[in-house]
């Protein structure tokens, strides 16, 4: 019987040792598959779990930007943004933080400790995608571009490559917006 | 034999006993840090009932004063608001309150509509960690968690919490069996302002439609209102960030109307409120500081007095007495994180700094 209840005990306390379970705001969703521990824009280290696929990037001058790589070195390397705006969480679990930059706004999300990037959003047609599509473009130009592998839903057409996506919003048969989207959690 | 079992019983009694003690010296205490982890539980130390109950998410209890409904109109309230509160965590926290007291007027804030599925464990853990243990908290847990999580470590938390030994402070052990109170009836305090700058671009979405999830348990949330003869009110506080989109507005209005309930989105009454979000808001828009939170209320509750005829209970003695403590505690602690400003220049004890215990 003694032993009976010192195993309980021991069963009890250890039961979900093998899951990660520390601190509340360590836990969640799964994007510690995006984590990266190299910092350098433009050779941003390959993606956990084997993954090479790094999705769909932007380049900004000479400088390419992935997303769900880690954002400080991408937002040093771009200056001092015209704007910025920092969103913290309902519960301060880190802040959300929005940098605006010519042609472009790009947010990162938090996780243990590091921001990484996850949207850019076009504003004008000063910036284009890599493929050359800018807002003002038709909606053939993208379909040409980027192939009628895409899910539309209302007025927005996305396309989804590794955990990416890029998303054209389509009015009177011109893009009139553009976002890339690190795609996390749910969304993959 | 008879001594044996007894023997058993006691040992038994004493591991329970000690398994209760090192839970409670794990949980976390959220009182330094992450203070929104103390509002659902904070809840349960109330003694007396309430006119009127909030339900919501962040835009409920940094946004609403208690202390001011009841200073103005002698209304008595209760936040029953926890950090990114869903809409299932509000219907359960809801059945939950109704389980001690019926208020005339629940109100919900509905910027959750959103969110058609559970977002994070650490969201699920400052709601559902508070709660009594009952039928409607493992309702709730049923309700809120991920896929990858299980019911049983939210009914024995040290199954998820064992790992934090070797974090513990002396604030665990400080606070291992009462806590300071941090919030006021619900109402987590900030005084100090940082102004409305650059707001994020309003995105295109490619659906605006909530989800049926949403609107189920807000079907629920009428439901159980009307049944227990309260009367709901649907509000969007007046957090500019993050955007409330048009398209979302006419849906709660649609709502509203074919359920013969009151919504009010007051984005639209900030001149009104005289709210100005220069001076008025502690994180550039997302949530209202002190004067903000008393402007908005303050208006809040002409509306619950006259629209709603809610009696001023300021003659009552024994409520009185009751909300007199809560002042007191109130601007104790607005003096105290005034006097933090003027030292810091920022609130060294709730502010960011102190939220960033990950980091």
């Amino acid at each position: 019987m003694k032993k009976y209840l010192i195993l309980v005990l021991a069963a009890l306390l250890l039961t979900g040792c093998g899951k990660q379970a520390d601190k509340v705001e360590d836990t969640g969703e799964d994007l510690t598959v995006n984590q990266q521990g190299e910092n350098s824009p433009g050779e941003s280290g390959k993606q956990a779990e084997g993954k090479e696929d790094l999705g769909f990037s932007f380049t900004s001058g000479d400088l390419k930007i992935y997303l769900n790589q880690e954002a400080t070195p991408f937002v040093k390397t771009l200056g001092n943004a015209m704007e910025q705006f920092e969103a913290p969480s309902c519960a301060f679990q880190g802040m959300d933080v929005f940098y605006v930059y010519p042609g472009f706004e790009l947010s990162t999300y938090p996780l243990e400790g590091s921001h990484y990037v996850s949207t850019i959003d076009f504003i004008d047609d000063s910036v284009s995608t890599e493929e050359g599509i800018y807002i003002g473009s038709s909606l053939e130009d993208v379909i040409s571009k980027y192939g009628d592998n895409y899910q539309q839903s209302g007025d927005i057409y996305t396309y989804v490559s590794g955990d990416t996506s890029l998303a054209f919003a389509i009015v009177n048969g011109q893009v009139e917006n553009i976002t890339y989207m690190a795609l996390v959690g749910d969304q993959k | 034999m008879r001594r044996n079992k007894t023997v058993y019983i006691i040992l038994a009694l004493l591991s329970l006993g000690i398994l209760y003690l090192v839970q409670q010296l794990f949980m976390p205490k959220y009182i330094s840090t992450i203070q929104e982890g103390s509002l659902v539980e904070e809840y349960y130390l109330e003694d007396s009932n309430h006119d009127v109950l909030f339900i919501g998410d962040c835009e409920v209890f940094s946004n609403v004063s208690p202390i001011t409904l009841w200073e103005r109109y002698g209304i008595s309230s209760y936040i029953r608001g926890s950090a990114q509160q869903l809409i299932w965590h509000s219907y359960y926290l809801l059945e939950d309150a109704l389980r001690y007291e019926k208020p005339q007027i629940v109100v919900y804030n509905v910027l959750a509509m959103k969110y058609n599925e559970p977002q994070k464990e650490a969201y699920n853990r400052l709601t559902l960690d508070g709660m009594r243990l009952s039928l409607t908290k493992l309702r709730a847990i049923e309700a809120s968690k991920m896929e990858e999580e299980g019911t049983l470590s939210y009914l024995l938390p040290i199954l998820r919490y064992h790992s934090r030994w070797n974090e513990l402070s002396l604030e665990d052990l400080k606070y291992i069996f009462k806590k300071d109170k941090v919030s006021h009836n619900g109402y987590l305090m900030r005084v100090d302002t940082k102004p409305v700058g650059y707001l994020p671009r309003e995105r295109r979405l490619a659906d605006y439609q909530f989800g049926d999830r949403s609107y189920d348990y807000l079907d629920r949330i009428t439901k159980l209102c009307k049944e227990n003869d309260i009367e709901l009110i649907l509000i969007k506080s007046p957090s500019v960030y993050p955007h409330w989109y048009d398209q979302w507005d006419e849906q709660m209005v649609d709502y509203a109307e074919k359920n013969d309930i009151e919504y009010i989105n007051f984005l639209d009454y900030v001149d009104v409120m005289g709210i100005d979000y220069e001076n008025d808001t502690y994180d550039g828009g997302l949530h209202l500081n002190l004067k903000g939170a008393e402007k908005f209320t303050n208006y809040l509750g002409s509306i619950l007095r006259d629209s709603y005829g809610l009696p001023d209970h300021r003659e009552d003695v024994e409520l009185r007495a009751i909300w007199d403590k809560k002042i007191d505690f109130y601007y104790d602690m607005k003096a105290k994180q005034e006097e933090e400003l003027r030292m810091y220049g920022y609130l060294k004890s709730v502010g960011e700094a102190a939220q960033k215990i990950d980091e």
